[in-house]
């Protein structure tokens, strides 16, 4: 009795369980799922490139993304705010190294462009008593790799204060400054991501006119564009 | 009388009796010593005279004579006198003290001792400035020497004299200044009448009628001077070639200077024509001559007489005179030329000082060949890169990239140039005005353009700091540039096999240049209104970018690159960089083929002459 009563259990429960499952897929709607973005997540060894007032650092895992690189060109798609980079040969227009190359590595370099940085900081109203960290995305495209940053979703970190001008609080203290904590702005961190159907949309890979655009990728692409 | 006034009365005596002075017997009296008065003298004077005569010509010298017999006369005649000689300046003029030997002695003698009283015709012969006139009056009064002139009766150890001998000075002096303005108005109504002065000429001899006509032997030499110069000959070496020779120059010296084959090309006269008042005397006074740079009005006169050279070779002499950094180092004229093939198709080669070519010649030469447009054929899927710009790699400052700097006539690259192209001791530059760019070709050391931009030493390379006047006289006018300042380009190298180039677009220079600031400190608070705070100039070095720069992080994609896609776009056809340049016929008044003419024509008049050393 006891082993059908076992059985008789585990058949309720498979049952119950087979009915939850039912439950479930007659609820599951994928249009009313969003996915979420891979910024909410630990992204250590996620491509990314850092900004600081006075330069840009792309991160090993970024460097290590395009497979003996040293040169690269950098372009910038001012009306998307799209920082794009792929790699060149060290003699084309517009070269800069962006690694520190070593016979049998190649190592991350902070690259010091003031000029460049301060139009950047312009263009997006950035603070420049921080650092914006921007994760990027891979697209291999017709045998050539390609980075595309979406400089409008960033993590953002304070900058060690310079000396003097440590913010103090009421009582004339001066506080602390946390430099390795990142926040996101308000409309990245109060939602999970963007629904199913727009990121479909999005990241459809369809040729139009015999063009690809980049925006398509990254699933970003700006409804007015 | 009450006693206060009886005081003042007593005081009032007793000054009275101290001021009658004592008995004159009780006095002992020690005579001054006499100024020099000529008539209360007793002991004999040592009189000199002074002489003057302006010019050398016979009427003057009959004067001059006159004026030493009769001074030497007067001296002998006086018992008081001891004759101590005639001082004279013959021949020169009295607005300048500094030419004048005998009135120099004169005073130096005054001041041995030698002379006690000098006798003068008249102020104008003494000196025609009244500065020096009086100065060198005072000077012998100060030492007891007094002049005396004869036309005024006026001697200057009287107390009248000084105020006098400053108007007659003035007057002298005024005097001088009209001759002078007579003179000039002279040979300003003579030039403008075509009536020109023709000194001596080498080439040439002057007719009965004042007119200038060839001299067969002498024309030689001055035609070798002009043939040899356009070829590169420096003036050196033609001095040393003619003074081989034995050639004479126009005052019989067998012996050339540089200097001498210098003027030999200046003057114009050798192509037929004539210029007045290549050079005028600003000041009567100092009679120093100065060169006329449109100063004074000039005249010239074209085909006045036969010419020795043509008028082009003797332009083609001077245009390669006027450019010394470029005749420094013994280069015959450039020709113009352009590439016509290969990569570097519309550069013009261009000498870094040589300012003989004007913007518009560049231009035309680098516009007379056409540039294929190269098509590119667009096949398959490309990602569209539309909306994205180059971010331009300048924002990023490194050493590794190559870059040039132009600034104030100097040319400089940096080491990273050097390091690109690897052995290249010796390099060309080219120009092409219609992409505003400049390329960079290895060259061979004996090409005329060779710019020796750097050397190895201990196995690194060390950059030169190069003149380049010309260059960058033609640049700051292609490029509309005004800005004074340092102007940095980056470079583009460009290497296929052997086939290396670096090209700098002149388009975005990036400027570095000195502004002055003028900062009054603030006023601490307790300083007074009225304490002017000194100002503080601050020199300052700023950064000038290109006004695109601020509009843009770099060029659209789509302008780089044909297909959407960063697949950047090389040459296609044969590189050939190292490709000859071919020169401009119809732009050139000399080919290599015409200079070689004239380099034969030196030769052939050379062979009839015979060496003496």
């Amino acid at each position: 009795m006891n082993e059908e009563h076992v059985k008789d259990t585990r058949e309720e429960l498979v049952s119950a369980r087979e009915e939850k499952r039912q439950e479930i897929a007659r609820a599951f709607n994928p249009n009313r799922m969003k996915v979420i973005r891979k910024e909410l997540f630990a992204n250590l060894r996620d491509p990314a490139v850092t900004i600081r007032d006075g330069n840009i650092t792309f991160n090993t895992a970024c460097i290590n993304g395009l497979e003996d690189v040293v040169y690269v060109n950098l372009m910038i798609d001012e009306e998307l705010g799209f920082l794009s980079v792929t790699g060149c040969d060290e003699n084309d227009k517009g070269a800069i190294r962006w690694c520190v190359a070593k016979p049998d590595k190649r190592k991350s370099r902070k690259m010091r462009c003031p000029d460049f940085t301060d139009g950047i900081y312009k263009l997006l109203g950035w603070d420049k008593k921080c650092r914006y960290k921007i994760l990027g995305y891979q697209i291999p495209f017709e045998g050539k790799v390609y980075y595309v940053f979406d400089l409008n979703v960033f993590q953002i970190f304070n900058e060690k204060p310079k000396k003097g001008e440590e913010p103090v609080d009421e009582a004339g203290e001066v506080q602390e400054v946390d430099t390795r904590k990142g926040y996101y702005p308000e409309d990245i961190a109060n939602t999970f991501g963007v629904p199913m159907e727009q990121y479909k949309k999005e990241t459809a890979v369809t040729d139009m006119d015999g063009y690809v655009t980049m925006a398509m990728f990254t699933g970003a692409e700006r409804e007015d564009s | 009388m009450i006693a206060g006034e009886k005081t003042a009365v007593d005081s009032k005596q007793k000054i009275r009796t101290r001021y009658k002075g004592v008995d004159p017997s009780e006095l002992e009296v020690i005579p001054a010593i006499a100024t020099d008065e000529i008539a209360l003298e007793e002991r004999k004077l040592k009189v000199a005279a002074y002489v003057r005569v302006s010019t050398e010509n016979d009427e003057q010298t009959s004067s001059y004579e006159l004026q030493v017999n009769d001074f030497t006369d007067r001296i002998n005649a006086n018992p008081n006198w001891e004759f101590a000689g005639i001082y004279s300046d013959e021949g020169i003029s009295g607005t300048e003290l500094s030419h004048r030997k005998g009135m120099l002695q004169m005073i130096e003698d005054a001041r041995a001792g030698k002379i006690d009283h000098i006798l003068a015709k008249s102020i104008a012969r003494f000196a025609r400035n009244v500065v020096d006139c009086l100065s060198v009056i005072d000077e012998l009064k100060k030492l007891g020497v007094g002049v005396h002139f004869d036309e005024n009766n006026l001697y200057t150890l009287d107390t009248t004299g000084a105020l006098v001998l400053t108007i007659l000075a003035t007057v002298a002096e005024e005097e001088s200044r009209s001759k002078s303005f007579i003179m000039n108005w002279s040979i300003e109504r003579r030039f403008s009448k075509g009536i020109f002065l023709t000194p001596k000429l080498l080439g040439y001899d002057v007719d009965e009628n004042g007119e200038l006509v060839v001299n067969p032997e002498e024309a030689e030499t001055v035609k070798v001077i002009y043939d040899l110069y356009i070829n590169g000959w420096s003036t050196t070496e033609i001095a040393e070639l003619l003074t081989s020779y034995g050639r004479k120059t126009k005052l019989g010296n067998e012996v050339w200077n540089p200097t001498s084959i210098d003027g030999v090309i200046e003057n114009e006269r050798h192509c037929g024509d004539v210029r007045s008042r290549k050079t005028y005397t600003p000041d009567f006074k100092t009679h120093k001559s100065v060169k006329n740079r449109q100063n004074r009005k000039q005249y010239i006169q074209r085909n006045h007489h036969e010419a020795i050279v043509s008028r082009d070779v003797y332009n083609a002499a001077n245009l390669l005179k006027s450019s010394h950094q470029y005749t420094a180092k013994s280069r015959p004229l450039p020709v113009l030329s352009v590439i016509d093939g290969g990569i570097l198709t519309g550069y013009v080669p261009v000498d870094k000082n040589w300012s003989g070519f004007s913007t518009e010649d560049y231009q035309a030469a680098c516009e007379s060949v056409e540039v294929p447009s190269d098509d590119v054929k667009v096949t398959g899927r490309r990602l569209n890169m539309g909306g994205y710009q180059l971010v331009r790699p300048e924002y990023f400052p490194s050493i590794e990239r190559p870059a040039m700097t132009i600034s104030n006539g100097k040319l400089r690259f940096n080491t990273a140039c050097l390091k690109k192209f690897e052995d290249v001791e010796y390099v060309e530059l080219l120009l092409n005005t219609v992409k505003n760019c400049i390329a960079i070709r290895p060259c061979e050391k004996d090409n005329p353009n060779a710019i020796h931009w750097g050397k190895l030493r201990e196995e690194r390379w060390v950059v030169s700091t190069l003149g380049c006047k010309g260059l960058s006289r033609t640049l700051f006018d292609l490029m509309r540039w005004e800005d004074e300042g340092q102007y940095r380009f980056s470079g583009q190298y460009k290497a296929q096999g052997d086939n290396k180039l670096l090209i700098f677009e002149l388009g975005e220079p990036v400027i570095t240049k000195t502004v002055e600031q003028i900062v009054v400190p603030e006023q601490p608070d307790e300083a007074e209104e009225e304490e002017q705070q000194e100002e503080i100039v601050i020199r300052e070095k700023v950064r000038v970018f290109p006004d695109s720069w601020r509009t843009s992080f770099g060029v659209p994609i789509t302008a780089i690159v044909h297909a959407s896609v960063l697949e950047q776009h090389h040459y296609a056809g044969d590189w050939d960089v190292l490709r000859p340049a071919t020169e401009l016929e119809e732009m050139n008044i000399f080919t290599a083929d015409h200079l070689d003419q004239l380099m034969k024509e030196a030769e052939t008049i050379m062979e009839g002459w015979t060496k003496t050393a």
